[in-house]
């Protein structure tokens, strides 16, 4: 027979079995899990003829190129201590960030757990097959994202510095793991029903907005290079994961950094220990609390917001079947969380993008009346980096499969009611993320580049639009969100693209304002082609049938 | 009948991969009040069938022509009169009824009003009401099927099709349900019916057409085919006429294999 992946963890079963596991239960639970995730669809499956590359490979690809930046960045850091306190900080970021997006569903998961609770296995065997699952791909993800560290670390610090890069990963993964767990036990406590889902949500798009901002911030670290040099060990670096393990580079030998290195070791097994004998038992049956529901509508509200909907509806759409459209995702986005947890993260960069140029500019103590006078509203364009593609890859669904509906009713215009959905993910998610920057860049510079910052503001609302033409022949919200969650490197060249696009446009801006001077000439022409690309259906592919 | 037919299909053929058609020349046109138990093994064309009379899918050959005009799938008017609960029926859960609802009413020119009425009025006959701001996600499968079954009538269409529309509800409801097709087909309404259950075809439906292999092999009242074929009950004529005889071996085989030792 063909050795299985679980086989080649054999070396664990006797600890395993020790606290009551079922060594070979465990094994087929697991290689399952593993069968059953390198099996899932990605949305390039559709396109024939095309190598596939699985979905696996590419994110291993994305998190190896994000670990090479990082090795990048703490590259020229002469001091050990200060570059691996950098570097891991990056990787455990990362992993966390890794654990709550992408991983976090296997915790959670209750679907399977149902089914394989019917069959004669018992829990301990079953907890330890999901621990080991989750930590098969961390494992992995961590060590693509951390293998550049590792390797500048051999150069630089030779075997030493593999080791401590080595046992940083394994423990900063397990803290990870179990950290994460507890925090949603935490919550399993609180709440349930949809409230807990909410809460859940808003938990993972929070926590994923402030790792991708703490990866913006320290990837400019390098600027802070002088502070870090007098980085030293401290007291409240025991609460950092990222620092027990730096702890081994320094030259100290104080009882603080004795005390580090002893929490980096010790800590990790006790957490796993805690979890597999606390949390681990009662964490299925915390999840029965996912289906109590008794959600409190307040009907009164509701009636009113159904009416506010339709009135904005109406005030941003001509034709009934546009309208209903419009409504439809208006009303349908509000509630995907799959799809908030993809968008708000990118959303929320696309609104402090913008900001965060002028940041180094003010730490390098400019004034306000110095600042003014740098033209720095080109990093307006900067949010539409961020906004402008997830226009195509927001307007997906969990429930993708109910989009028959489309077809099954009486619509004389599709391009009509294709157009109404669009604008739908425009007017709840873009317009108020290009307005906010706008507005602030309008009140820092006052009325001076007025003609230029709102042309760039009209100008993302025409990219927005036409970032639509990759629906190709088809309806929004027809395609798997989880699809698109998995194959984040395909969500990577689409930002890409586009980023080129409003580069090329960001310079001719420059050319059409500082050369011939005429920043009034563009505000009409930007104005005017983005209602002419809204409100047209020229651009719009005729809807095709499945086939 | 004397009347003029609702829906006429003539020698329609399709197939997905060339050379291997899945509709070989079907045949037959539907009358006001006829109730169609529309049946046939899996993979004989069914579903096939559904979906091109809704044009979901492009015929390759034949024509079809619903109320005496030949459907134009580029323009939708035609659906305003068809009523459609597909087999499977997926929602978009994390809407409400009341948000589905306005969004087909929208589209079949109902006011937000009445949508609502006549919504929150039929929910209420299925035993569903007081779930009507609620997500769809948190309903159980009958519920679901409910709210199908709901959208698909909202609009008082003339003819219903229905693929296994019963999936998940209680007895109560089936039997409700099944009194509003009655009622409806006595009002001049066709239903277009496919099922697997075939105790609820035989009982529900005046005109069976079935389907082998893309083609039409039966069609007529249950009663004139168990005549023909000497068969007492429809699941017998099913297996008849789909050349299916073996069964009481291949349940034995099964059985003893369960027995076998380890």
């Amino acid at each position: 027979m063909k050795k299985r992946f679980a086989d080649r963890l054999d070396f664990l079963s006797a600890p395993l079995e020790k606290m009551g596991c079922d060594w070979e239960k465990t094994k087929a639970v697991l290689d399952l899990q593993l069968i059953l995730d390198a099996r899932r669809k990605s949305t390039s499956s559709k396109k024939k003829g095309k190598r596939e590359y699985g979905i696996f490979q590419m994110m291993a690809l994305m998190y190896g190129i994000t670990g090479a930046f990082t090795a990048l960045i703490v590259l020229p850091i002469s001091d050990s201590y200060v570059r691996v306190s950098l570097g891991f900080f990056f990787i455990f970021l990362m992993s966390g960030l890794i654990m709550i997006t992408d991983y976090s569903a296997i915790i959670l998961d209750r679907q399977g757990q149902l089914i394989l609770q019917t069959k004669p296995i018992d829990q301990i065997s079953l907890n330890i097959a999901k621990i080991l699952h989750i930590f098969t791909y961390m494992g992995f993800m961590t060590l693509v994202l951390g293998l550049p560290l590792l390797i500048v670390e051999g150069f630089r610090d030779g075997l030493s510095g593999i080791f401590t890069c080595l046992l940083a990963y394994i423990g900063m993964d397990l803290v990870t793991v179990v950290f994460t767990a507890f925090l949603y036990a935490g919550l399993l406590r609180l709440f349930s029903g949809e409230k807990l889902r909410d809460m859940i949500q808003i938990l993972q798009v929070g926590m994923t907005i402030i790792m991708v901002l703490s990866y913006q911030v320290f990837s400019r670290g390098i600027e802070l290079q002088d502070t870090l040099a007098r980085l030293t060990p401290e007291w409240w670096h025991l609460l950092l994961p990222s620092q027990w393990y730096a702890s081994w580079m320094t030259a100290g030998n104080s009882s603080l950094v004795w005390a580090l290195r002893g929490t980096g070791l010790i800590m990790p097994i006790v957490l796993i220990l805690v979890y597999l004998k606390v949390l681990a038992p009662r964490f299925d049956s915390m999840l029965s609390r996912f289906d109590e529901n008794k959600e409190e509508l307040d009907l009164k509200k509701l009636t009113k917001t159904m009416k506010r909907q339709r009135s904005i509806a109406k005030l941003v759409t001509s034709t009934t079947e546009e309208s209903a459209g419009f409504l439809f995702g208006y009303r349908l986005l509000k509630r995907e969380r799959k799809v908030q947890l993809i968008v708000i993260p990118q959303l929320a960069l696309g609104i402090i993008f913008p900001v965060l140029f002028l940041a180094p500019m003010i730490l390098r103590g400019m004034s306000v009346a110095e600042l003014r006078e740098i033209p720095m509203y080109y990093s307006l364009y900067m949010s539409g980096f961020m906004v402008v593609p997830m226009g195509l890859y927001g307007m997906k669904s969990e429930y993708f499969q109910a989009s028959w509906i489309f077809n099954a009713l009486p619509v004389q215009d599709p391009k009509k009611m294709k157009r109404g959905l669009m604008k739908s993910f425009f007017i709840r998610y873009q317009l108020p993320v290009f307005l906010i920057p706008t507005l602030m860049l309008l009140g820092f510079y006052g009325f001076r580049y007025f003609p230029e910052i709102i042309s760039i503001f009209f100008l993302l609302c025409l990219f927005a639009r036409l970032s639509h033409r990759g629906f190709g022949t088809e309806y929004p919200f027809s395609e798997d969100v989880a699809a698109v969650q998995e194959n984040k490197s395909k969500l990577l060249g689409m930002m890409m693209l586009n980023m080129a696009m409003i580069i090329i446009i960001g310079l001719l801006h420059g050319v059409i304002v500082h050369l011939l001077h005429a920043a009034w000439i563009l505000l009409p022409f930007s104005i005017g082609l983005a209602i002419y690309a809204w409100e047209t259906d020229r651009f719009l592919k005729k809807i095709q049938r499945e086939s | 009948m004397n009347k003029n037919p609702v829906l006429v299909i003539k020698d329609l053929r399709k197939s997905y991969i060339p050379g291997k058609p899945v509709l070989r020349g079907i045949d037959f046109s539907v009358y006001p009040g006829e109730i169609i138990g529309y049946i046939g093994a899996n993979g004989a064309g069914k579903s096939t069938t559904i979906k091109i009379i809704l044009g979901l899918l492009p015929i390759d050959e034949g024509e079809i022509t619903i109320f005496g005009e030949p459907i134009d799938p580029s323009h939708g008017d035609f659906k305003q009169r068809i009523g459609y609960v597909p087999e499977n029926g997926e929602l978009y859960e994390n809407l409400s009824p009341a948000e589905y609802f306005d969004f087909l009413g929208i589209l079949y020119g109902l006011s937000p009003e009445t949508t609502e009425r006549k919504a929150k009025a039929l929910m209420k006959i299925l035993g569903i009401d007081g779930n009507y701001h609620n997500r769809i996600a948190s309903f159980s499968k009958g519920m679901k099927q409910k709210i199908l079954i709901v959208s698909s009538l909202l609009h008082n269409p003339d003819i219903l099709i229905l693929d296994e529309p019963l999936n998940g509800l209680d007895a109560n409801s089936v039997m409700v349900f099944k009194e509003v097709l009655s009622t409806l087909a006595k009002k001049g309404k066709t239903i277009f019916y496919s099922s697997h259950i075939m105790e609820v075809v035989e009982k529900i439906s005046d005109r069976i057409i079935l389907l082998v292999d893309g083609k039409v092999v039966a069609d007529g009242s249950f009663e004139d085919l168990s005549a023909q074929n000497q068969e007492a009950s429809l699941e017998g004529l099913f297996n008849d006429l789909t050349g299916f005889t073996n069964h009481e071996q291949l349940a034995e085989d099964f059985v003893r294999i369960l027995e076998e030792e380890s």
